[in-house]
């Protein structure tokens, strides 16, 4: 019996960022408790979920905020309009409690700021979707 | 009578043939001098009543027994000046003085047998003063003796009159002199201050340009930070894995090239927060420097929606040298256009939807002259604000967002360069910012840091 692994997308315009998501995530990624996915733009990872994703529930989506064309926040209002029990988290360098309100209004499940601790983010998916990273 | 009246000329011009050029004190002892030996008379005094009581005489000029004498004082009381000072022509006593006025002691000292004495005025008929005449024998022709001393009362009385108006003159000019001394350095002082409080704004208006666009950039520093932090932990987390030297060299290429862009980041604020390039003159890459300028400003937008939506449309030659005064107040000049460009844009932005706004950069570069155009679609300048756009102090911005010296320091700059700034706008269309600046080669050969990589921008 083969468990379904948690998917888990990186959307930021910078790819070292993708990059050292991947390494952090290497364990599970290696494991196969999850499947990791990285996006430049919040486009591509638009048309990834709606062609690829079948189960939102197993989809968590961290996203940076300011990329060109379209926003972080507008990335999360579209995800909780089209998949509303997918996760999303964001993952900025901003820090004002404006943009942070911004995202919990708009549904988003927790708040990073850049520079990010991974320990704290692999906690925080482990405590919500019971794997181990 | 004939002989009278012929000795009586001879008399007066012989008084009066004195030094025309003197004048004030030296006139009135040589009057006093000449009336003594032309009379042939033992004393002859000029002096004034002592304030305020006026019971005493003090002499100003005494002529006594053929000489100068040192001043007396004396008391009136029961001397023939009385009389003199009480009235206002002349008085004479022919003869027996001592014996008419008991009382006065000095009278009797100095064997005093005739009087003469005659006052004179001030304009407004006040006492200012008397002219005292006396010998030890009689007067014998009285008549002509009274005239001659009341005559030259009233000369010396002029001369009295003359010297205070004078000496009120003169303090007045050194009043006057020292009012305008004093109103100079007060202006001087002012203008002084005036200047410093000039030099403070430009050096606060510095400030604020380097602490908009530092708060912006400090926090840019955060994601070269997030990828070397994370690097260094994956790192030292593999430690625990055995040596993975793909994975070691992946992520220290990553620390490397970020540390590379954080220290760039840093360098551009330091660059702008430099005190001391006044005055400098630098071959510079006006390109870049233009291109950097507005990455700077883009990076410090702190609304997310806004940046999103921003379309920045680059037109710029790469590498165009050129010789800049004061190369850091042409960037902040710069940034500072970018900076009340993304204004404008972010203002119709806020208000308007759809709006897309849209910034176009532009440098054309010919043999002697660079041209830089910005143009954004934002909210524009109403046209009777666009010729106030340029003066000090003047800002369309809400207090605290804007000190008003922005394009007026940077108009100043452009033109100490031999350039200059203009504008076109339209309200609720948008602005267009067109800058001339001379194209200047260095002639001596520059080692010039190359700049970075610009960064490719959609």
């Amino acid at each position: 019996m083969t468990i379904a692994p948690l998917h888990v997308i990186i959307v930021d315009d910078e790819s070292s960022v993708g990059q050292i998501s991947e390494l952090q995530f290497r364990k599970a990624i290696k494991d196969g408790a999850i499947s990791f996915h990285y996006f430049e733009d919040a486009d591509k990872c638009l048309n990834y979920l709606n062609q690829e994703c079948t189960s939102p529930s197993d989809t968590v989506v961290l996203t940076d905020i300011s990329m060109p064309d379209i926003t972080g926040l507008e990335l999360l209002q579209t995800i909780k309009e089209t998949f509303p029990e997918m996760e999303v988290f964001m993952m900025s360098a901003y820090s004002d409690q404006k943009i942070i309100k911004q995202s919990l209004e708009l549904g988003a499940r927790g708040y990073f700021t850049k520079p990010v601790n991974y320990k704290v983010i692999k906690s925080k998916i482990e405590e919500d979707y019971g794997v181990v990273l | 009578m004939a002989f009278a009246e012929d000795k009586a000329i001879k008399l007066l011009h012989q008084i009066y043939n004195i030094d025309q050029l003197l004048f004030g004190e030296d006139l009135i002892k040589e009057l006093v001098k000449i009336l003594a030996v032309t009379l042939e008379v033992k004393y002859v005094m000029i002096g004034h009543a002592v304030e305020p009581e006026r019971e005493k005489i003090k002499s100003d000029v005494l002529w006594a027994n053929g000489e100068f004498a040192n001043s007396v004082v004396y008391d009136l009381k029961g001397t023939p000046c009385v009389n003199v000072i009480c009235g206002t022509r002349v008085l004479c006593l022919a003869t027996q003085v001592a014996a008419s006025y008991p009382e006065d002691q000095m009278l009797k000292d100095m064997s005093v047998d005739s009087y003469i004495g005659a006052p004179f005025l001030q304009s407004d008929g006040g006492l200012l003063g008397l002219l005292v005449v006396m010998d030890d024998k009689p007067v014998d022709n009285k008549e002509l003796y009274s005239a001659i001393v009341e005559f030259f009362a009233a000369r010396i009385g002029t001369e009295y009159r003359r010297s205070a108006l004078e000496s009120t003159l003169r303090s007045n000019n050194e009043n006057l002199e020292r009012i305008i001394q004093e109103r100079t350095s007060e202006l001087k002082t002012a203008f002084e201050n005036l200047k410093r409080t000039q030099r403070k704004l430009v050096s606060q208006e510095k400030l604020a340009t380097i602490g908009r666009i530092t708060v912006g950039i400090a926090h840019e520093l955060k994601n070269p930070l997030n990828v070397i932090i994370n690097s260094a932990e994956i790192i030292k987390d593999s430690l625990h894995e055995g040596l993975d030297k793909e994975l070691i060299e992946k992520t220290s290429d990553m620390i490397y090239n970020h540390g590379n862009r954080a220290n760039n980041i840093i360098m551009d604020m330091l660059k702008q927060a430099r005190q001391d390039t006044e005055g400098s003159t630098e071959s510079v890459d006006i390109a870049n420097m233009v291109h950097m300028s507005l990455d700077m400003c883009i990076r410090s937008i702190a609304d997310t929606d806004f940046k999103g939506r921003l379309q920045i449309s680059e037109t710029i030659p790469r590498a165009m040298s050129t010789l800049l005064i004061d190369p850091a107040s042409i960037e902040r000049a710069f940034i500072n256009i970018f900076d009340n460009a993304l204004y404008a844009l972010k203002k119709k932005f806020q208000l308007q939807e759809p709006f897309i706004p849209t910034l176009n950069v532009e440098i054309i570069a010919t043999e002697d002259v660079f041209t830089i155009r910005i143009k954004d679609n934002g909210i524009g300048i109403p046209e009777k604000l666009q010729r106030k756009v340029f003066d000090e102090f003047y800002t369309t911005k809400p207090a605290g967002e804007g000190t008003g010296l922005g394009l007026s320091i940077a108009k100043q700059t452009f033109e100490r360069n031999g350039g200059d700034i203009r504008l076109t706008s339209k309200e609720g269309e948008g602005t267009e910012i067109l800058i001339h600046l001379p194209h200047l080669e260095s002639t001596v050969e520059t080692d010039i840091e190359s700049p970075p990589e610009p960064e490719v921008r959609p």
